[in-house]
């Protein structure tokens, strides 16, 4: 019994060590991983939507979330949507952050994650297979496939595509 | 001085040991990754060798092995959210493979066959010699794998056109390198 309750003693040491070493790292690194997260999105956002001066707001209807993009500061005339595109590759999720402008039409699109096959179904994160997009309408994308990875390459396509075409529903429905 | 060169060469935690296999063939796509992998565990088992070294008399043996681990874990998620902290790109490329240090073999190994029995100067230099001998290993995979399967060396393009032989990017190629290494190694010796 009184070796159970050291043997249990030692242990709740050790872990008490454990915690408090966490806790400090959580406290000190907390700040920074949130700033460096929104700073990414951020990034992103631009990234899909150049022209767009006025900054970006969230904005969620219908469990469906995509981002408004304003043109300039006084936040009046929009310049586009931005949305996340999610569908299901070779390796797993495939994440795509799309801008559109406001008729439907493709700015930019940027692979946020993938775990596709390097060297064949990771192709789609190379501009030759991104580039296709833009200038195209959302709704109706015509985009040749990466031979060789034609499920990484649909993943894409068909998640942009379905997405879109939810984004315009739900802006339909707006006004 | 001899417990940080056995880490090195004689005992070489990945190419004579065959410690911490699992990270070593999943990580070595790429020299960049290689060295944050090696790094991060060199990290981890220095402290992890050190506290365990310190606390080694206070640990009933019955025990050790939980106490090990907890030591082990705690150092692993301060690498995962410093690293999450200043190079979160660099944690988007090692992904699920920084907390999976905490299983690895090479490192709760050396806590039990070499910390808990040694001080802990020698368990740091130990560590220290395990660390750079494990990187070093990583490194040479991952130049050997870089090169042959996608033409680059730390992303630059060495060979101009090149058609790069994809497999030995994917876990196929990390099979066959590590394979041929070993052998190679273990002919080398025989001689």
């Amino acid at each position: 019994m009184r070796d159970i309750l050291k043997l249990g003693f030692v242990l709740f040491l050790v872990c008490l060590g454990a915690a408090l070493c966490l806790s400090l790292t959580y406290v000190f690194t907390e700040g920074r991983i949130e700033a460096m997260e929104l700073s990414e999105i951020e990034g992103s956002l631009k990234e899909v939507m150049p022209d767009a001066q006025g900054g970006f707001e969230k904005i969620t209807k219908d469990d469906f979330g995509y981002y408004k993009a304003y043109k300039d500061e006084q936040r009046k005339d929009i310049s586009g949507y931005v949305i996340i595109a999610t569908g299901k590759g070779y390796g797993g999720a495939v994440a795509t952050m799309v801008g559109v402008d406001t008729a439907g039409v493709i700015k930019i699109i940027k692979i946020l994650e993938q775990k596709e096959t390097p060297g064949l179904g990771a192709k789609i994160s190379e501009e030759s297979f991104k580039s296709q997009f833009s200038g195209q309408d959302g709704r109706k994308p015509n985009i040749m496939a990466i031979s060789g990875a034609t499920i990484s390459s649909r993943a894409v396509t068909e998640s942009v595509k379905k997405t879109v075409e939810r984004l315009f529903e739900i802006l339909g429905d707006g006004r | 001085m001899k417990e940080f060169t056995k880490g090195i060469f004689k005992e070489n935690p990945l190419l004579r040991l065959a410690l911490g296999l699992c990270p070593a063939l999943a990580i070595s796509t790429s020299l960049p990754n290689a060295i944050a992998m090696g790094l991060a565990a060199t990290f981890v088992l220095v402290f992890s060798n050190t506290i365990v070294s310190l606390i080694r008399n206070f640990i009933p043996s019955r025990i050790r092995i939980p106490c090990y681990i907890v030591i082990i874990a705690t150092f692993v998620v301060m690498v995962e959210r410093f690293i999450k902290a200043f190079s979160p790109a660099l944690e988007k490329q090692l992904g699920i493979y920084i907390p999976l240090i905490v299983v690895n073999c090479m490192i709760l190994g050396r806590a039990e066959a070499f910390a808990s029995k040694n001080s802990p100067v020698h368990s740091i230099l130990d560590g220290l010699g395990m660390g750079l001998g494990f990187t070093l290993a990583l490194c040479l995979i991952a130049f050997i794998r870089e090169l042959v399967g996608a033409g680059t060396l730390w992303g630059i393009n060495i060979i101009p056109g090149y058609d790069p032989a994809a497999i030995f990017i994917l876990p196929a190629g990390a099979l066959l390198t590590m394979g041929l290494l070993l052998g190679a190694l273990k002919l080398k010796k025989k001689r």
